[in-house]
């Protein structure tokens, strides 16, 4: 035992914590309680209450002033809506900055238009925690079809192909490694979403949790003109709910509509710290990376401009010259995607030749090149 | 203290998750003053039901003039002090001592909280109530002497006093488990 002058402070140190049953116990019996007692008073109450406001002159003055006012400001401030509030953004981005750990879902669409529709759907479920970095795992049909670690406490990223039984090792730039460069980090969505001008769209419901939403399409944000981004967050806790991007948008070679959605959110999750780590089985073969990584490929649009077309000729030769060999797996590291090239890919893609390489073109604020 | 107030506005008007968020904030707080004061968890469980029950039902002529939490905590410990009322009325009076004797005996008891706060629950549960309810509500409680006072319905001198006892006796019954 402590000396005894140490009993206050022992006293104040007592700490006893209520188990889930007995909460479950208590604010089932508290609020069957709480709704028979509004039932019973509430019809009888109200009434009264009014009438004894307009019996006295200054009352009911008194009354009317504040029935005004409070119109007044839930005008100002809650947009018309009175009694409900909106959500405030700077508080979700700081909210968010709080969390050391986040695990959420993502769904990706990416449809092309040509003469055959073609879609393509992935689904994935993100880990993210301050201390150790990023994990996603892709599903294509219900499949595992990659995997990507990225470790910015190692400075390393891993691209896992488990189909193929092959892994790409991807050592990351300081850029790369710093703080708020995490493309699969929903703050850092968020941030960029509020870092320029965005328009509000107001309150919406989604799984039943009402929401505030914003958006943006500002391609100095979105990276492209016709990209919306939008966040939707919950009006009771402040934290965010769904993050999409959605839009026009060149993917490889093709112009695609695609629809990314993050949500699902559960932040401040204990996470095992062996989820971070990438366990590559012994027989799986590391392919190298033929250009810098795909997790930062903007990196490569800052390039002088002759030194990019040099590449862009370079990197059209290349894909042309594996399409027309039908070479999928070089494909799609010329292309570098992770998702393998599809059977209908390969129906359009297959055989495909280059016969002459023209000068690069922007229209409509899409850059490009012109082929024959 | 005016999220308080705002809370049990919303309640008065019907808000559940109000409610709900008055339970999540203070249950533990009660759930602490009630076991310091009765030392037996299940009665423990039943002062907070009954206190949460209590403002549940009188919530909408509930008038809220000081704090909320001293408010509770005061519930608290009238619904402790009944428990304990009754459990005399209904026992043989077994004796302070051979309560200690069988706490300690008690493994999982020790197991579960550390062998320091055990002991000192125990100490407490040998002090007279006047002077458990001093000590409890005003280090664990937060409460002013002048609350504890109007709550035992005596002067501020008197709870003092009882509180000064409340230590002393304290210290001695720990230091006499030392000596043993």
């Amino acid at each position: 035992m402590k000396p005894t002058e140490n009993i206050e402070k022992i006293i104040k140190g007592l700490h006893d914590t209520t188990t889930a049953d007995m909460d479950n116990r208590v604010i089932g019996d508290i609020l069957r309680t709480f709704k028979n007692q509004q039932m019973q008073t509430s019809a009888a109450s109200q009434p009264n209450l009014w009438r004894i406001i307009m019996k006295n002159k200054i009352t009911k003055l008194a009354a009317a002033a504040v029935i005004i006012i409070a119109v007044f400001v839930s005008i100002n401030h809650f947009g018309g809506n009175l009694g409900v509030t909106s959500v405030t953004w700077a508080d979700v981005s700081k909210k968010m900055d709080t969390a050391s750990t986040v695990v959420f879902s993502i769904t990706s669409d990416i449809s092309y238009k040509g003469k055959e529709k073609l879609t393509m759907s992935a689904k994935a479920q993100a880990y993210t925690a301050r201390d150790y970095g990023t994990r996603v795992d892709y599903f294509m049909n219900g499949e595992l079809a990659w995997q990507r670690y990225k470790l910015p406490v190692k400075n390393i990223a891993y691209v896992i192909h488990p189909k193929e039984k092959q892994y790409q090792r991807i050592t990351l730039s300081e850029k790369e490694s710093g703080m708020g460069q995490d493309s699969d980090d929903p703050r850092q969505w968020v941030k960029k979403l509020l870092s320029g001008t965005y328009t509000k769209l107001g309150k919406s419901n989604i799984n039943s949790i009402e929401v505030d939403g914003i958006e943006t399409k500002d391609p100095n944000i979105t990276g492209s003109e016709d990209l919306c981004m939008r966040t939707w967050a919950d009006i009771k806790t402040g934290w965010p709910v769904r993050i999409e991007v959605e839009g026009p948008k060149m993917e490889g070679p093709n112009k695609a509509y695609v629809k990314h959605v993050m949500d699902d959110f559960e932040w401040n999750v204990k996470l095992d710290p062996n989820i971070f780590e990438p366990n590559i089985p012994s027989d799986y073969i590391q392919i190298e990376n033929s250009q810098k990584s795909q997790l930062n490929q903007t990196s490569q649009i800052e390039s002088d401009k002759g030194k990019e077309k040099e590449q862009v000729k370079e990197v059209a030769k290349t894909f042309f010259q594996t399409c027309a060999k039908e070479d999928w797996e070089k494909l799609r590291e010329v292309l570098h995607t992770g998702v393998p090239i599809n059977e209908q890919l390969k129906k359009h893609m297959g055989g495909l030749e280059l016969i002459f390489l023209g000068e690069p073109f922007t229209k409509s604020g899409e850059r490009g090149w012109l082929i024959h | 203290m005016l999220e308080d107030k705002m809370l049990v506005l919303k309640c008065k008007y019907g808000s559940t998750d109000a409610m709900c968020r008055i339970y999540r904030k203070y249950k533990n707080y009660l759930l602490t003053l009630a076991n310091a004061l009765l030392n037996d968890r299940p009665a423990a469980e039943d002062v907070v039901h009954d206190v949460f029950l209590s403002f549940a039902e009188s919530v909408q002529n509930f008038q809220l003039r000081g704090s909320l939490k001293g408010y509770l905590a005061t519930c608290a410990s009238n619904r402790a002090r009944d428990i304990l009322r009754a459990k005399k009325r209904h026992s043989e009076n077994p004796g302070n001592a051979e309560a200690v004797k069988s706490a300690c005996d008690n493994p999982q008891m020790l197991a579960m909280e550390k062998e320091e706060l055990t002991r000192l629950r125990l100490a407490i549960n040998l002090l007279p109530y006047e002077h458990r309810e001093a000590v409890v509500l005003h280090l664990k409680g937060e409460m002013k002497f002048k609350e504890i006072a109007k709550l035992q319905g005596v002067s501020i001198g008197t709870i003092h006093g009882r509180y000064r006892t409340g230590i002393d006796k304290l210290r001695s019954l720990l230091n006499s488990e030392v000596a043993k």
